[in-house]
């Protein structure tokens, strides 16, 4: 019993792949010092958004986030993250002070200290990229019951 | 290498090609009448969004992490541009709709009740044997394109049914179960009962135990992983089970016994990833219905159904279930009255009455003995009461059985006259608000 042909879960996967992308290219025009497009500073400041709320569900894991949206997203991101440093501890602080970034590039407000953790967030949004065309193509291949309870963005919708 | 000239070369003209190649389909023309249009509206916009992103190419200066960034990005949504080919067949369906025009009717009032006025409804005949809904299929790519603004504002929601059931107008009422998705996400619905639940103290003390003994299975998952998966299985059950209350809510019995028919030959107390066992949505359906005061009606026209109903929710078990289904069952079993309500609160005014509903239903069954088309003799009948009276003339037809049930489904005279008048019905309907 599944939806329609996985539709919407498909293109779910592809929206967080593409936004994760969105978010790479966004930082390197912000890093480019010329001007941040109005569209592109909303979607920094939604990624630090998305990197504070995983880093709140390392701090209390039973914490929901909000919507079906929010929870993939955030586990995404914790999953790129272990696979980035699959060894590294403190991987809220880690989380907070991306975010910290985040929000500067949103602001205009990047310094030179910040050239190197903000290659560090690029890849990890990079990684995050990888993960979900992975996950597009493999539900494109199989059409099969999307990615269980990691990836999948919208709702059952059969019987 | 990804994000080289010519994959980025070939990436841009690849997109461009199916675009183009997909905006010259006739199906994707314009449509007749208002069926359709929003669905062509919103895949038009889907293109348009893509296109937006085909325009940021980055220099070839741009780091080789940036360029692969966005080659990435046009893979993606290439992707979800093919996917939209899933969307023509949809649209050709809208121009000849293939459907009892009764049943398309009652759907319609259905979709405006449970989701709101601004719908786009189109039904389509699915070689697959399995009811089905897709609601805003592309929204995620086109509401992610930085600084792109969607046209498309009524919501266009396309409802699969098996081929084979065109004019099985009985089993229609699982249609408003799938009207219920996109009402649930409308609405926000689901969001709203875990509001309830995670107020409740005990449900909460009842979570951090499933969790617990979760860690204790799986040790080396981390608990955020844990209790990740817990939640998006109870959504996944939430949504479901308000799909099943809010048809309930608009259909009364008539929704139970055609779900029935259709969910009980495919498992019995078996959870899925996304579905409760069947058992405990016969089980809360009942409850439900019995809370709505239906249940002396269902035992005077169908007390073997309803016997057999009963059976059904009182083998809902959870022995052989794992920590996570034995908390959403058992969860969602001590709080059904959070189902009730929020299905109670959206359906509103139109929830189906049942002194009316049984009257009226009653009138359409001496017609229907008769052979007489169920439109009603003084008043006219409402499309619900008459797909009620249809279902409760089929127990006295063919039996008051599960096995009765299924002969009623064959007799496709009773469905079709049972349609017609429910296409009658709508249309005195509208013509008298309109004089």
């Amino acid at each position: 019993m599944r939806d329609f042909e996985h539709i919407e879960e498909l293109n779910s996967t592809a929206a967080l792949g593409l936004w994760a992308d969105d978010v790479v290219l966004a930082l390197d025009q912000a890093q480019s010092g010329g001007d941040l497009s109005a569209s592109y500073k909303i979607l920094l400041e939604g990624a630090a958004d998305v990197l504070r709320a995983a880093a709140r569900r390392t701090e209390q894991p039973l914490t929901t986030p909000r919507s079906a949206r929010d929870l993939a997203a955030t586990d995404s991101t914790l999953m790129a993250l272990a696979t980035m440093a699959p060894e590294a501890a403190d991987v809220s602080q880690r989380l907070e002070a991306m975010a910290g970034i985040l929000g500067r590039a949103a602001a205009k407000e990047l310094s030179t200290e910040d050239a190197g953790p903000l290659q560090t967030v690029m890849n990890l949004f990079g990684q995050l990229g990888e993960q979900q065309l992975a996950a597009s193509n493999s539900m494109l291949l199989s059409q099969k019951e999307g990615r269980g309870w990691l990836g999948a963005l919208t709702t059952s919708t059969s019987c | 290498m990804a994000g080289s000239p010519y994959d980025l070369d070939l990436l841009l003209a690849v997109a461009r090609e199916e675009i183009e190649h997909l905006r010259a389909d006739p199906r994707l023309g314009e449509v007749q009448g208002t069926r359709g249009e929003a669905l062509r509206e919103h895949v038009l916009d889907l293109y348009a969004a893509v296109e937006t992103r085909l325009e940021n190419r980055p220099a070839s200066t741009a780091s080789a992490q940036v360029r692969d960034a966005y080659a990435r990005s046009l893979r993606e949504a290439i992707i979800a541009v093919q996917s939209s080919h899933a969307a023509l067949p949809w649209l050709a369906a809208s121009r000849s709709p293939r459907l009892n025009l009764g049943s398309l009717y009652l759907t319609e009032e259905c979709a405006r009740t449970l989701v709101g006025s601004e719908v786009d409804l189109v039904v389509v005949p699915n070689d697959r044997f399995m009811y089905s809904v897709v609601s805003w299929p592309f929204l995620p790519v086109v509401q992610g394109a930085p600084g792109y603004v969607a046209a498309t504002a009524r919501r266009p929601i396309v409802l699969n049914y098996p081929l084979s059931d065109s004019n099985r107008l009985l089993l229609h009422p699982v249609f408003a179960h799938e009207l219920g998705h996109p009402s649930v996400q409308e609405h926000r619905l689901v969001e709203a009962a875990e509001q309830e639940l995670a107020a409740d103290a005990e449900f909460v003390i009842a979570f951090h135990q499933t969790i617990a003994t979760l860690q204790d299975q799986f040790p080396h998952a981390p608990e955020s992983e844990l209790s990740g998966l817990v939640r998006r299985r109870l959504r996944f059950w939430l949504e479901e089970l308000l799909c099943d209350h809010l048809a309930l809510d608009f259909l009364g019995p008539a929704f139970l016994w055609a779900f029935s028919q259709f969910v009980m030959p495919l498992s019995y107390n078996r959870p899925a990833d996304k579905h409760p066992p069947n058992t405990l949505r016969i089980q809360l359906g009942l409850l439900h219905l019995t809370d709505r005061g239906w249940r002396p009606y269902m035992e005077t026209v169908a007390p073997q159904v309803t016997g057999w109903l009963d059976e059904i929710a009182a083998d809902t078990n959870t022995q052989a279930f794992g920590p996570a289904e034995i908390f959403i069952c058992s969860q969602l079993s001590r709080r059904s009255d959070v189902l009730r309500s929020l299905a109670a609160e959206r359906v509103g005014t139109e929830q189906l009455d049942v002194d009316e509903a049984e009257r009226e239903a009653a009138q359409a069954v001496e017609l229907l003995q008769e052979l007489i088309l169920p439109i009603g003799l003084d008043d006219t009948l409402t499309s619900r009461a008459i797909l009620m009276g249809g279902w409760q003339f089929a127990f006295q037809k063919h039996g008051d059985s599960s096995g009765g049930m299924v002969r009623a489904l064959r007799d496709v005279a009773l469905q079709e006259l049972v349609g017609k008048a429910m296409e009658m019905s709508t249309v005195s309907t509208a013509w008298k608000q309109s004089v």
